[in-house]
């Protein structure tokens, strides 16, 4: 079974990873942050002792409310008072879940934190009061009207030479008095269970596959080669299928956290959420439904299908692809590790300065920007990767204007993503650093300008937005173009829309930036240009529909979602063309009508073409056709309750319920604010949320269903064009021969071969004149 | 009363009418095309008049008068619209000389208004209880011009006033402006909420602005 | 051709850990990726953690937090771990059998490692236009300390810009000791002019060492040895570098008795161009008498120039872990180059090595004027 031990190389990989390991003491998560500052109470002294005992004395055995008790804090053992002459003794740090602490009146020892902790005085060198000569200390703490508390504390046991170090010990003592609260369940908890749960599903999961990949001669044995011939593989095929199952992973989670944040906002003045769990929610959701499920899912097919689709046996740096790939995990765990403290990212997708580098915002978002960072590193790689693929290993005969389209828009995806990314890159290290050493980039008082990170988030922010709505176009020009049986209409229009979006997408992102201060001029001429946009997409929806012209369309799902998209995307378009005009933004920005843009594009545009897209290479993919009863019943689901989740969010937009906001306010007698129906919408709104979550695990069971017991896939069922189906079902490695590549042939007599004006010039430009990198 | 002003009930309800006709237009088209150019059954090629053949790039299908009619006439459409939507640029970002002017500073998690010298009647600052919390109340006379000079002491937050559907950063470091006349129609009072993401308690972050005639 | 992975048929793989035989095609499988990914995640949980900020109620207190070193320390070592893997599988390459060449136009037999290293540079571009994109907005937006001062407007406590050349390129408070030491140069300009002349020459190096690499008339050894001294004198330059800036940083040259220094150059951090110099104390003098201000001709201000330092160590920092990567990739080549792997036939990779390492010295090429002379 251990095969792999045996050489010493695994070994001394084993050997850092528990390395790793011991040293990582900080990966555990504390009361309030992953920061590790209140960890001992100050941000100083290392290790917990056993040695030290804590002491809490003078809280009653029957608690009165709002009763004012004093509470005696004291410590014995540790280095304390070794050194009759020391600088200092001790120190303690007490937290208390409900009522509050104040100090004795003219005890100077001990003050009182900005979140209601008490500690000692005299941190830090102050010469305030003496509090870190001590070793016990007085305070008062007045009982709750109601209920009973629970008490954190930590005490310090300091060897005096005046210097925070591992030589001085602390320890925890929890205590809790009077009733306490049948524990409800947080949606925290729930969050934190269903995401172990998926985790152990998975785990399960990856069993299982092992299993099923070889019943009969089923052994243990070769699990761990099995496993790391994933963990390792550089193949384009299976990086991308670990994209795919990463993206489509986060997209339960982040549909998670919008499903619990929806119960909140169900009814006005709900508090299934406290607000600090609100916040954090829809930041994740944002987070996590962009850049690990979208991103990744569209990674995933870009991965599988470019290097089939253009005729190469791979892509042009597989060990590349294979980091680009594993970062993404990689990063996903830092954006996560501060929600399971309490103390995730609060900040909103868009991570606003200065709020993201105020003392305000929450200590998990330096991970958030640290895991961003990641990310962007991700991207780039993943960009350099694809370009180089397209602009170098296109199959003989291939040229530009011979590409798919998929393989098109991916191109123009990846281009727009890496030359917008290391904007984004830039401003989050600046931000990283904001939280950490202490720069000053977005620090107001020193002269920092919130608008800088606007712009250089925008900048990538909405050129992002174009990178994942792009791929799902080229899905959809492939699946009606195949189910009509007719060539794309004018192919060459929907290559430049696509360079014209690209294009545009760059000089656009000023209109999220209509009410933030921005000079007018800047405004009215992204106003002008966002205007534009709707001229190339109206060319691709139009060329869509008239694709269908004379065709002999086959219903199957794909053409389903893609006809679906037809009507949800054209929507979303529509409802964005309300924002360019800057009179009409000032009402709309920032409330739901936004939200309800966004997702028909996101979800309506991005999330059923991706749906589209696995309906239509899942047999490629797989060998095995997905079940159409069930993919059928997944689109009629799907796209009703999606449409039930998203249409009434325009109203109440309208109606200017803003979002991001942990309630909403109904018109009362004395104030005029939502409309009563308002609450209703909401209500339904969640309901449908559910059914819309519902509907996707009727494509979960399908595709794990379908992969065992599908009816074998043709090499082409479904009758397209593009190289990917010359191929098996599923493809062999190298997906095509490298010794010998496909040639495109043509339908109509076509003139290949000449490389054109710049094509010659690049020619010019990039081989030495000696000739010594020709073939 | 209706949340938006004047001027964006006048965009919007231009908008929505060119957005239905559209939607018409391709509405009509997609479910006259799916099902008049469908296979007999909806399964089985039968027409198969582009011939795909794999690793065969397919015959062109393309119509450069149609490209061209559905790439000018929505720019012509575009074109109109954009030119539409500048007139109240003007109305929007006017700067009256004689407006009164009031001062607005945000902070977490509070409005603070600062009437400076004027008159109780034109601009007073008062408090009410919205859903079991203090908030402050600015009470302002109708037909009356007002400057807003914005900013904010700590994050970047943006009031919205419901009724007349106008918002804008306060962003601290920098003053921004909102300029405003409430109409008699707009007499009455409204919630105005934070629409900038801001912490902890944004979603609590109100107040009430009161139009009297 | 191995190309076909199956279950169960392990031992024909190309091992994970390398090295390659790149006979059989690009490496397969290979522990590198996911090594360098988690590693790289955990330096950065490692960074977020040893420094850290608490606040203070009305300012931040900084704290590196030795404890958690180790974090850091296993990040990096995981990540460099993962490298050597990647290299290691490299090591064997030789150009020959298997160097992947384009067969699209309009790039057609032209080296896919090529336009890599170029889409590479792209957008490394953007890296440094967003560096200064910042640089710009806050120089452009601050008003200058000295302009202020000029204009009479400048009181305790105002924000204002003072630009890192005011240390260097004018030598500061020190100015006039400096230049009576010094007539002919500024003092701490030195050590940025020096980097710049390295920088340019190991430029010239990395061409030198394409050269000889191409070189037919040369013997093996002969060769081996001529790549690997003009790849090594290019690791050193860039070593100097790097030493340099670190000295012009942190610990600044002092020559001569401290009174009539013979040559005076305090580093940046002592003479307070810090990234928390909130309270920087900026002091002219009006009347210089015998290297020292006259008697009430000095004027001293408490003035806050964090953004301007911020900006310059972000800046140039970024710059010098750019150098910084150049020389981990060197010291691979190095020895690569004294045991034979670059031959006429395989000498591409330092080609594309030199064309990054143009880039680099390109970007220094912009980033002196803009932060220390102007």
């Amino acid at each position: 079974m251990f095969s792999t031990l045996k050489k010493p190389q695994n070994i001394g990989i084993i050997a850092i990873l528990l390395l790793a390991v011991v040293m990582a003491p900080s990966v555990t998560s504390y009361p309030h942050g992953a920061s590790g500052v209140q960890d001992s109470g100050c941000a100083c002294h290392g290790s917990q002792a056993d040695g030290v005992t804590p002491v809490l004395d003078g809280l009653p055995n029957e608690l009165t409310p709002s009763m004012t008790y004093t509470l005696n804090i004291s410590f014995t053992g540790g280095p304390s008072g070794e050194d009759p002459n020391a600088a200092a003794l001790g120190g303690f740090h007490l937290w208390v879940s409900e009522g509050s602490l104040s100090p004795i009146d003219g005890d100077d020892k001990v003050k009182i934190n900005p979140d209601g902790s008490a500690t000692h005085n005299g941190i830090d060198g102050e010469d305030v009061g003496t509090g870190n000569d001590q070793t016990s200390w007085q305070v008062e703490w007045t009982a709750p009207a109601e209920g009973g508390a629970k008490f954190t504390l930590h005490v310090n046991s300091v060897n005096g030479d005046g210097i925070a170090s591992d030589l001085d010990d602390w320890n925890r003592l929890n205590a809790e008095v009077g009733p306490q609260p049948v524990e409800q369940a947080s949606g925290l908890t729930v969050f934190a269970s269903s995401i172990l749960l998926m985790i152990t599903i998975v785990g399960g999961c990856v069993v299982w596959v092992f299993y099923r990949e070889n019943p009969d001669s089923f052994s243990w044995d070769y699990f761990v080669p099995w496993l790391s011939d994933w963990l390792t593989t550089t193949d384009h095929k299976k990086v991308g299928t670990l994209y795919f199952l990463s993206g489509f992973f986060f997209l339960g989670v982040g549909g998670l956290f919008a499903l619990i944040f929806r119960i909140q906002l169900a009814t006005p003045g709900n508090d299934f959420l406290t607000q600090d769990e609100y916040n954090q929610f829809f930041t994740m959701h944002g987070t996590t439904m962009i850049f690990l499920a979208a991103m990744p899912m569209i990674a995933g097919f870009a991965n599988w299908i470019v290097p089939l689709q253009i005729g190469a046996h791979d892509l042009a740096l597989p060990r590349m692809n294979a980091l680009a790939f594993w970062l993404n995990p990689a990063a996903a765990l830092l954006i996560f590790t501060g929600i399971f403290s309490g103390q995730g990212a609060d900040v909103g997708w868009t991570g606003y300065a200065p709020y993201i580098v105020s003392h305000t915002a929450h200590s998990g978002a330096t991970l958030w920007v640290a895991g961003q960072i990641l990310l962007v590193a991700s991207s780039t790689i993943a960009g350099i990767n694809f370009m180089t693929t397209f602009c170098t290993m296109r199959a003989p005969g291939m040229g530009w204007m011979q590409m798919p389209l998929f393989s098109w828009s991916i191109l123009v995806a990846t281009l727009m993503l890496f030359i917008s990314i290391p904007a984004f890159g830039i401003g989050l290290i600046q931000v990283l650093l904001d939280r950490t050493i202490g720069t000053v980039f977005y620090e107001v008082a020193a002269g920092g300008d919130p608008l800088l990170w606007s712009h250089l988030f925008w900048y990538f922010g909405h050129p992002e937005v174009y990178v994942v709505v792009l791929p799902a176009f080229g899905v959809i020009s492939e699946v009606l173009s195949t189910s009509a049986r007719r060539t794309v209409f004018g192919y060459k229009s929907m290559v430049f829309a696509l360079a014209g979006i690209g294009v545009l997408g760059f000089i656009v992102y000023g209109h999220h930036m209509f009410t933030s201060g921005m000079s007018p001029v800047l405004r009215f001429v992204t106003m002008l240009t966002t205007m534009l946009v709707a001229v190339p997409t109206g060319i691709k929806i139009f060329n869509w529909l008239q694709t269908m012209h004379g065709g002999s369309l086959v219903y199957r799902t794909h053409t389903l979602w893609a006809l679906g998209f037809l009507v949800t995307f054209t929507l979303g378009g529509i409802s964005g063309m309300y924002f360019p005009a800057v009179a009409m933004d000032l009402h709309l920005h920032e409330t739901y009508f936004v939200v309800a843009h966004f997702h028909y594009v996101f979800v309506g545009g991005i999330i059923f073409g991706l749906y589209s897209g696995i309906y239509y290479w899942y047999p490629k993919a797989t060998g095995r056709m997905l079940n159409e009863k069930l993919g059928v019943m997944h689109f009629m689901v799907g796209f009703i309750s999606y449409n039930l989740v998203f249409w009434p969010m325009h109203r109440l937009g309208i109606q200017g319920m803003p979002r991001r906001q942990h309630t909403y306010f109904i018109t009362t007698d004395q104030y005029f604010a939502l409309p009563a129906e308002a609450a209703d919408w909401n209500m339904m709104i969640t309901i449908a949320a559910f059914f819309f979550a519902a509907s996707n695990l009727i494509l979960v069971y399908n595709i794990v269903v379908s992969a065992l017991r599908g009816q074998k896939a043709p090499n082409d069922p479904w009758g397209g064009w593009s190289m990917e189906w010359l191929t098996t079902s599923p493809p062999p490695t190298p997906s095509h021969d490298p010794h010998n590549l496909p040639v495109l042939q043509f339908e109509e007599e076509h003139d290949d071969g000449d490389p054109g004006l710049f094509g010659r010039w690049i020619q010019w430009m990039m081989i030495a004149e000696d000739g010594g990198e020709e073939e | 009363m209706e949340a938006g002003g004047e001027i964006f009930h006048d965009l919007f309800d231009l908008w929505n009418f060119w957005a239905v006709i559209v939607m018409i237009i391709v509405c009509v088209w997609l479910f006259h095309h799916s099902l008049r150019y469908r296979s007999s059954d909806g399964k089985t090629i039968e027409n198969d008049s582009d011939h795909f053949t794999p690793g065969v790039f397919p015959k062109e299908n393309d119509d450069l008068r149609m490209e061209l009619a559905w790439t000018i006439v929505p720019f012509i459409l575009i074109v109109y619209l954009t030119f539409v939507a500048w007139g109240p640029l003007d109305e929007v970002w006017s700067a009256d000389e004689n407006a009164h002017e009031i001062g607005v500073t945000a902070s977490q998690w509070n409005w603070n208004f600062d009437c400076g010298d004027l008159d109780a009647d034109i601009c007073e600052v008062s408090n009410i209880d919205v859903e079991g919390q203090t908030r402050p109340l600015l009470r302002l006379k109708a037909g009356e011009s007002y400057m807003f000079n914005m900013t904010s002491v700590d994050v970047t937050h943006a009031p919205f006033f419901l009724d007349w559907g106008i918002k804008e950063d306060t962003v601290p470091g920098l003053i921004t402006r909102l300029h405003y006349t409430p109409s008699v129609d707009e007499i009455g009072s409204s919630l105005l909420m934070c629409t900038e993401y801001c912490g902890k308690d944004h979603g609590y972050m109100t107040a009430v602005v009161e139009v009297h005639a | 051709m191995s190309y076909d992975s199956h279950h169960g048929d392990h031992h024909d793989h190309p091992s994970p850990f390398g090295p390659h035989d790149w006979s059989h095609g690009a490496p397969h499988n290979s522990w590198a990726p996911i090594m360098m990914a988690f590693g790289s995640s955990i330096f950065l949980l490692g960074f977020t953690k040893v420094f850290t900020q608490t606040w203070e109620g009305d300012a931040w207190s900084y704290a590196i937090n030795s404890a958690q070193f180790g974090l850091l320390i296993a990040g990096l070592a995981i990540f460099t771990a993962g490298l050597y893997v990647f290299w290691r599988q490299d090591w064997s390459f030789d150009g020959i059998e298997f160097e992947p060449k384009s067969v699209g136009t309009p790039f057609r037999g032209i080296d896919i490692r090529k336009v890599a290293i170029w889409m590479f540079l792209m957008s490394e571009m953007m890296v440094f236009s967003s560096l200064f994109s910042t640089y710009l907005r806050y120089r452009t937006g601050i008003d200058n300390c000295e302009a202020l001062h000029a204009a009479g407007t400048l009181t305790d406590g105002t924000v204002c810009w003072l630009p890192a050349s005011y240390f260097i390129a004018e030598g500061g408070w020190h100015q006039e000791t400096a230049h009576a030491a010094l007539k002919f140069m500024p003092d701490t300009l030195i050590p940025g002019a020096i980097n710049t002349f390295a920088l340019i020459v190991s430029s010239y190096t990395i061409v030198l060492a394409l050269k000889t690499a191409k070189d037919r008339s040369l013997s093996d050894s002969e060769r081996n040895r001529k790549v690997g001294k003009y790849l090594l004198t290019t690791l050193l330059l860039a070593t100097l570098f790097l030493i340099f800036k670190l000295v012009e940083w942190f610990v600044g040259f002092e020559l001569g008795d401290h009174d009539h220094p013979l040559f005076y150059s305090p580093s940046l951090l002592a003479d307070g161009f810090t990234i928390h110099a909130s309270d920087y104390t900026y002091q002219v003098c009006n009347e210089w008498h015998d290297h020292h201000c006259a008697e009430g001709q000095l004027e001293t201000y408490t003035i806050d120039i964090r953004m301007a330092a911020s900006t310059f160590y972000v800046t140039t920092g970024t710059h010098g872990v750019h150098v910084f990567g150049g020389m981990v990739a060197l010291v691979y080549m190095v020895i690569k180059a004294y045991r034979g792997g670059y031959t006429p036939d395989n000498a591409v990779s330092i080609e594309y090595f030199g064309l990054y390492w143009h880039f680099v010295d390109l970007v220094w090429v912009l980033v002196f004027p803009a932060f220390y002379l102007y």
